[in-house]
């Protein structure tokens, strides 16, 4: 093997993953010897450093925009969240006046008139003011009620 | 009475691997983690699991591979969990002669800022290139260890290795040019 190693060959043979031809160019190549000597001088100092503690803030700082993407973000959020509700208050406002709710209504009979429901408390009959006012069926009940003392309890 | 001799005897085997092997597996942590705090709890980590692991298989069993596997195992579980990556996504970086350690005799030697420059490289390493760079360097173990331990390919771990020096050395080099 008469040429010098790469740089990747280099650092796998310092590794001890080298082949015998390598071993022996580098044996008889000055500029390769000189080239390990270099990177095993290189991986000591590293080595070095490794062992110990890391200093505590040397960290690796993102990049400007990945630390900075939350802000956008958020305002992004809370700017989609305040229209949502901004909409919803307004069609719910809409949903008050007397034509839309009269509209509604309609629309609400006519469901119920076409699914054979009965009628929505909108549409039903003006209710007796007290549940004993009422009109009961009942021949016998409308007896009964009609004998109850409710003079007293009303006074 | 057996039961409780077997205890006493595991109890023995985790005194003596924790004294023999806890400052390797701390370093190992540190070095994966490149956080020393973060790196002591995967080490009581590992030591747990150690403790529970003697209880279970007493025999002989190579303990020291077996604390590499699961320490490396460990660190690599807790950098992919979400909040880790988060949290180093969000570090700041400061110069670090501000808080650095009081210096050893080795820092003299070495400097400070060719330490910081040095760490701030390892950091800045791929996972795979520095989990094989610190087996197969640091720990020593051989390019077919790695690999199985690691499951890649022999050409994988001579890959991210190299790149791995590549780096580093850069790094260095271009300390002592500037």
């Amino acid at each position: 093997m008469n040429r010098c190693l790469r740089e990747r060959d280099l650092v796998l043979f310092q590794a001890g993953d080298g082949t015998a031809a390598q071993r022996r160019h580098v044996a008889g190549c000055a500029v390769c010897a000189e080239r390990l000597r270099r990177l095993l001088e290189d991986l000591t100092v590293i080595d070095q450093v490794l062992e110990e503690e890391p200093p505590r803030r040397s960290r690796v700082r993102a990049p400007a925009w990945r630390r900075a993407i939350w802000i956008p973000a958020a305002a992004a959020a809370v700017a989609l969240l305040v229209v949502m509700n901004i909409l919803f208050a307004w069609q719910w406002s809409r949903m008050q006046t007397p034509e839309v709710a009269s509209r509604v209504s309609t629309a609400g009979t006519a469901a119920a008139a076409t699914l054979s429901l009965p009628p929505t408390p909108l549409d039903a009959p003006q209710l007796a003011e007290s549940p004993l006012d009422a009109p009961v069926d009942d021949p016998w009940l409308n007896e009964a009620l009609q004998s109850l003392p409710l003079g007293d309890l009303e006074s | 009475m057996a039961d409780r001799e077997v205890v006493l005897e595991d109890r023995a085997d985790y005194d003596t691997l924790y004294r023999a092997q806890a400052a390797r597996v701390l370093r190992l942590c540190r070095l994966l983690l490149a956080d020393p705090e973060e790196a002591r709890e995967v080490q009581q980590e590992v030591f747990l699991k150690l403790f529970q692991a003697l209880a279970r298989q007493p025999g002989q069993v190579n303990w020291s591979a077996w604390l590499t596997r699961v320490a490396v195992n460990a660190c690599h579980d807790r950098r992919r969990s979400g909040w880790w990556k988060w949290w180093r996504s969000h570090e700041l970086v400061e110069d670090a002669t501000i808080s650095s350690p009081a210096p050893s005799p080795e820092d003299a030697a070495v400097g400070e800022a060719t330490r910081a420059r040095i760490w701030q490289s390892f950091q800045t390493l791929s996972e795979r290139q520095r989990e094989v760079f610190v087996l197969r360097h640091l720990e020593g173990w051989t390019t077919d260890e790695v690999a199985r331990g690691l499951g890649m390919s022999a050409g994988s771990v001579k890959r991210h290795l190299f790149r791995a020096v590549r780096q580093l050395r850069r790094r260095l080099e271009g300390e002592r040019g500037g």
